[in-house]
């Protein structure tokens, strides 16, 4: 087999339906109401480019099956990092141990689905040859050196990964996808004197190889050098409440931590979630809606099936501020009397799925982006947001502010460094003001952790106002 | 073919196909967690796992590659595709194996129990059940849970390189974790608690773990913000510890030579109050970050990272080292799926001489902090800012809890401003750090 990301093309499982029956059968060999194979084989290409050096390349094979069982609310769960049937058995009987019932039930006969593909790829971006991969590299190194002398350090990273996945369980469904990913990654440190900031910049997604056309790494590499420069002058972050502007697409991380996660599944039906009571209730203000999306084209997030193969959807989660639905994974959603909403997502097949985000945004509003900045006399424009994380019992957020200004008299004024924002999720969606007409969704970095389990995210949002937040600076 | 078979064949492979030198770190163990919630089973999980990394050098460029895919042809296919991506990459004179032979033999770290294997699924299952049990019936206002687990792993490395032998060593690890959630005139707080040791018999009861993590929550159910202000503030260990992980990435050599950190040109420097002892120590007995040598082979070390408040040490691995004209410190750390990276092995902060309670005693107001969240440490810049939960002291005495504030400051100014540390270091992970009290930092509230 050639050892590239096209040869997985070609590449199938070798198992035939009957030993999945076989694999089915030993797993409910305990009782149980389900039983799933999931199979996966996935090759990464890495790069990294660093002190003008082409340093490492990399190259990565990961395979292996997991195999679930669920009876009631348990789930027994165990993995084989390759096919061999002996090792597949092993496992199967390993997850069967929760089960303890004197009813069998046998898996249906396995009947091949066919995937509605939401938007298709002629020639996805990790097909590129690696010499093209290596291009992208170099012109982004140069691109973000060029930009400014104080640039002293630049480190970009290329990343993909091309996977195949299949699902079968007892219920009879067997679904294969291919799923491809990329991102070209850029770091830039300014040095001034005792001066130093570190700009980032990101760009990719579920993209075709025409994508960096458009895209050029020089837009990307100039981004990152263009922050670090505009943030040697940062200075100090006033504390406490202040109006907080936040900028257009990556900022919708603040959405998807302050409260996204607490409307998945798992959390609403335990009730550990300070949202599992409030379906058709307030939660935002009026202008407020939100949407989880699997569907959209080339986005990080997005899926044709979910990593139990139900097919990816877009779902209304807010409109006009009224809860109207949460994020279900087939677990928690049987148990809650309700489908799967194609939110079941894992890391790999090491892990069993739990219910995750796609692409989550708050949609499109009315307000002019440029009058949002006026209407603040004296606030916060936080133009990137870093990282963020959230307590889903209490709602409490926080959120690092990468690259933030100053709004005086309705005008983004001086840098600030350093600051977060910080607050309760629920409390924040009502107190949003306004939200803009300039919808923009990130489908270039977005990675979500929950349960030592990292899957890729698409995030977004307009340009939105909240009317106060506190700002963690230094400044009182 | 076993194991050590298998990476010397793809040693030589790879030195057939044209590599200056080779590699191979190979990784495969078993692993075990339940989760009991609400005292029943919720998640039972318990594989074998595998995974090697190929690591080659053509003259001095670098190519890499890993996989969980041990059949012989996909594997010679490997050798092949990492050799053709050496050739790809840039010619970097500090690159290579280290110099020194493999060690042949080490002293026994006490990092492998090999008694858990056998351990009772039942028994394991009954632990996770104690410790959720020993939360619920902490305090009737625990009225929820997303579970207690037990878990265990173990896992054999072997390395083998070009140069040497190959070398081998057994590990474990084993824990116990607990996230109750308490609830008060509906607010809900969750809270978490766990413990972390090499041996089984080292572990915390379960209803210790349980009965502290419902404390946790207990402790902060009506917490309130409190106005902006500057103040002093004591660190409970727990929290505490993200601190040293920011201090342990600031002498990172890698970053220290590209001047990607607040303590780069600081070595020699006095950069703490005289109080801090700061220490990592790869070769501690039954530690979780000690390693008989790193992951390029290289005997771990013990070493003063700061004295007395004066830094004298940064971290190295082989090639960062030779850039910086300095030996490695044995600080290379890696799965199988990566190359090694610089990272401290046991990161701790010396004891001081005073109990927890003496701290607070001597504050007669100031926030004590029982938990630190967020992204905002910029090792780099040396900022730093964090959410923050906790208790507000009055007149030396823990009152009423707070919460949806903020501590920021540089570290800077953090580490100069210690001005005690208590007794409680304890290992849960492998950087501990005791509690300790900064004179102020600055709060951002109402």
């Amino acid at each position: 087999m050639e050892l590239n990301p096209k040869a997985l093309m070609n590449f199938s499982f070798p198992l035939t339906d009957e030993d999945f029956k076989i694999i089915l059968e030993l797993a409910l060999c305990r009782g149980g109401d389900f039983a799933e194979i999931y199979l996966e084989y996935q090759v990464t290409t890495e790069m990294l480019l660093d002190e003008d050096k082409l340093k490492a390349l990399s190259y990565g094979i990961m395979q292996g099956a997991g195999i679930r069982v669920n009876s009631r609310e348990k789930t027994g769960y165990a993995y084989s990092d390759d096919f061999q049937m002996s090792n597949l058995k092993k496992a199967a009987r390993a997850a069967s141990f929760i089960a303890e019932s004197n009813q069998r039930i046998k898996p249906l006969n396995i009947s091949h689905q066919k995937v509605r593909p939401h938007f298709s790829l002629e020639s996805p971006a990790p097909l590129m040859g690696d010499e093209k991969k290596i291009d992208l590299l170099k012109r982004a190194n140069q691109a973000s050196r060029d930009y400014d002398q104080r640039i002293m350090q630049v480190r970009v990273v290329y990343y993909d990964e091309s996977k195949k996945i299949m699902i079968v369980n007892s219920e009879g469904l067997k679904v294969s996808d291919v799923q491809d990913i990329v991102r070209l990654a850029v770091s830039s440190l300014a040095i001034e004197g005792s001066k130093k900031f570190e700009g980032y910049a990101t760009s990719g997604g579920r993209v075709s190889i025409d994508y960096f056309r458009e895209n050029p790494p020089e837009s990307t590499a100039r981004e990152a050098a263009r922050q670090a420069i505009d943030m040697l002058d940062a200075g100090e972050t006033p504390a406490g409440l202040n109006p907080v502007v936040v900028g257009s697409g990556w900022g919708g991380v603040l959405v998807h931590e302050a409260f996204g996660h607490s409307l998945e599944g798992d959390g609403i039906r335990k009730k550990t979630s300070l949202m599992s009571d409030k379906l058709g209730q307030k939660v935002a203000s009026d202008v407020v809606d939100v949407v989880d999306d699997a569907t959209i084209p080339y986005g990080r997030g997005s899926f044709n099936i979910d990593d139990e193969g139900t097919p990816g959807q877009r779902k209304v989660l807010v409109k006009n501020g009224m809860l109207q639905g949460f994020l279900w994974d087939e677990l928690n959603a049987k148990l809650m009397g309700t489908c799967s909403t194609g939110n079941g997502r894992r890391e790999s097949y090491r892990c069993y799925p739990i219910p995750r985000m796609s692409n989550t945004f708050i949609d499109r509003g009315e307000a002019d982006p440029d009058d949002i900045i006026k209407s603040v006399k004296k606030g916060v424009f936080a133009r990137k947001l870093g990282g963020g994380t959230v307590d889903t019992s209490t709602g409490n957020f926080n959120f690092l502010v990468r690259e933030g200004y100053l709004i005086e008299e309705g005008k983004v004024t001086r840098p600030i460094k350093g600051a977060v924002l910080i607050g309760n999720g629920p409390e924040a969606m009502k107190n949003i003001e306004l939200v803009g007409n300039d919808l923009l969704i990130d489908s270039t970095t977005g990675t979500c952790g929950k349960d030592n389990q990292s899957v890729w995210a698409g995030l977004g949002q307009p340009t939105v106002k909240f009317r106060e937040i506190t700002v963690g600076g230094t400044k009182v | 073919m076993n194991y050590r078979e298998l990476t010397e064949d793809l040693i030589k492979k790879a030195l057939n196909k044209g590599a200056t030198q080779a590699e191979v770190y190979l990784d495969a163990g078993e692993e075990f967690n339940v989760q009991v919630r609400k005292g029943e089973i919720e998640i039972l999980e318990q594989s074998q796992r595998k995974g090697l990394g190929l690591r080659v050098f053509v003259k001095n460029r670098l190519g890499f590659s890993h996989t969980s895919d041990f059949d012989s042809e996909p594997l010679n296919n490997l050798v092949d595709k990492t050799v053709y991506m050496a050739k790809q990459a840039s010619l970097d004179e500090y690159n290579g194996l280290p110099e020194e032979d493999l060690p042949l033999a080490s002293e026994d770290l006490q990092i492998y129990d090999s008694k858990l294997k056998s351990l009772d699924i039942n028994k394991k299952i009954e632990l996770a059940r104690r410790c959720e049990e020993a939360a619920f019936a902490f305090d009737p206002r625990v009225k929820n849970s997303e579970g207690a687990s037990f878990s265990h792993y173990e896992t054999s490395i072997i390395l083998a390189n070009s140069l040497g032998k190959s070398i081998s060593f057994n590990s474990s690890g084993v824990s116990l974790s607990c996230v109750p959630v308490a609830e008060e005139k509906g607010e809900k707080r969750g809270s978490v608690f766990w413990d972390a040791k090499r041996f089984f018999r080292d572990l915390l009861s379960p209803e210790e773990v349980g009965k502290i993590a419902a404390k946790r929550g207990i402790r902060l159910l009506g917490a309130k913000k409190v106005k902006s202000q500057k103040v002093p503030v004591i660190i409970e260990s727990t929290a505490a510890t993200r601190f040293l992980d920011a201090i342990s990435s600031a002498i990172n050599g890698e970053s220290v030579f590209k001047k990607a950190s607040f303590l780069a040109d600081k070595k020699g420097g006095k950069i703490a109050s005289n109080l801090v002892n700061v220490w990592d120590d790869g070769t501690m007995l039954k530690g979780l970050g000690s390693l008989p040598f790193d992951g390029e082979g290289i005997p771990t070390q013990r070493k003063k990272i700061i004295d007395q408040g004066v830094l004298t040490s940064f971290l190295y691995n082989t090639y960062t080292a030779r850039k910086a004209k300095t030996k490695s410190t044995g600080n290379a750390r890696r799965g199988y799926d990566s190359t090694p990276y610089i990272s401290s092995m046991n990161f701790f902060l010396e004891n001081g001489d005073k109990k927890p309670e003496d701290l607070i005693r001597g504050t007669s107001r100031g926030f004590y902090v029982t938990d630190l969240m967020g992204f905002g440490i910029n090792t780099i810049t040396g900022d730093f800012s964090q959410m923050a939960e906790g208790l507000w002291i009055e007149n030396g005495e823990l009152t009423y809890p707070v919460h949806e504030v903020t501590l920021a400051g540089t570290l800077s100014g953090l580490l100069q401003g210690i001005e005690g540390i208590a007794n409680d270091l304890y290992f849960r992970s492998s950087t501990a750090c005791p509690t300790i009290k900064i004179s102020q930092l600055v709060l951002s509230g109402k």
